[in-house]
């Protein structure tokens, strides 16, 4: 469904002196996968480290795909949202996800319902998929879903 | 230097609505997960989130990363405004950019270009041309150029010595 773009970018993030920040980017196959890119990316932070005064910080691996027959519904907005929020298998840890441009019909009594079909298949996806929290910790059972509203 | 890899892949889904607007959801998997099988996952996903929303899911991107532990101080006084740029040919002919700040002295020369012959650098040139691309994942297969550009140094303020035999 998705097409990947053919590079995978690796954003390299340094600290200057005044505590300036700056960023160098480079590109791997996007074919390769997250192990390998990440070794390429920490050998070359190596090799970089002896060529600059600078420290570096931080690097990002990232790889991008699009969606090139993607249509918007005519007359909708992506501030109306849900949040999805998950327990996870660490106690009072929650994931959440977001989707944007849900339609007002999935609320119930404030909330959304997270009995409507397609919410309760997102969530069974989520869970099903292993998704987690930005700690790592994996999400089990989703506890509610809250409208948002961005103005 | 301690790079310690992030616990988790973030993973970002675009979405565009009908005026135009854009906007983005950001979820998580464990950093164990093979891009293959993030791939499928995330496709899944994306799936079932066109159901229920009436935005369009335009792309979405997978990083990760790692992070610095025990960041050294940087040199007092190197800026970041200050960049040593090598710009490389690609297989496609084309040419791509690499660039890094604050570059050592001994990597300057005196006519304002960049001594590539000099060991560390020149270590440096080895590995982008063993396996780096530009964004359209041309091979990078050869360095035909490399100065020292600061932000605001204009065109006419730019060195003529941008040649890497040097």
């Amino acid at each position: 469904m998705a097409t990947r773009l053919p590079a995978a970018s690796i954003e390299i993030i340094w600290q200057d002196g005044s505590g300036s920040r700056g960023i160098s980017e480079c590109h791997r196959h996007s074919s390769q996968d997250v192990a390998a890119v990440n070794a390429a990316a920490t050998s070359l932070c190596s090799v970089l480290l002896n060529v600059s005064d600078a420290a570096i910080v931080e690097y990002i691996t990232k790889w991008r795909f699009y969606i090139s027959d993607a249509r918007p519904t005519s007359g909708t907005t992506k501030n109306y949202g849900a949040t999805l929020i998950f327990a996870t298998a660490t106690t009072d840890e929650y994931a959440m996800v977001e989707v944007l441009g849900v339609p007002t019909s999935y609320i119930v009594d404030g909330m959304i319902d997270i009995a409507n079909a397609d919410i309760a298949a997102i969530g069974a996806n989520i869970i099903a998929s292993g998704y987690c929290n930005p700690f790592g910790s994996v999400a089990t059972t989703l506890i509610a879903a809250v409208p948002t509203f961005t103005p | 230097m301690a790079l310690v890899a992030k616990p988790t892949l973030v993973v970002t889904i675009d979405y565009i609505d009908s005026t135009g607007s854009k906007g983005q959801s950001v979820t998580h998997l464990p950093a164990a997960t093979t891009m293959a099988a993030a791939i499928v996952k995330v496709d899944a996903t994306v799936a079932l989130l066109l159901a229920s929303t009436d935005c369009a899911i335009v792309g979405y991107s997978i990083a990760t990363g790692k992070l610095e532990t025990s960041t050294p101080a940087p040199t007092l006084g190197s800026r970041v405004e200050g960049r040593a740029t090598l710009t490389f040919r690609t297989a496609a002919a084309k040419t791509a950019h690499f660039g890094f700040p604050a570059p050592k002295g001994a990597l300057t020369a005196a006519t304002g270009g960049l001594v590539s012959t000099q060991a560390d650098l020149a270590a440096l040139i080895t590995d982008l041309l063993g396996g780096y691309c530009d964004s359209n994942g041309s091979d990078l297969t050869a360095l035909i150029a490399d100065e020292l550009i600061f932000n605001r140094t204009s065109i006419r303020q730019r060195t003529t010595d941008t040649s890497p035999a040097t």
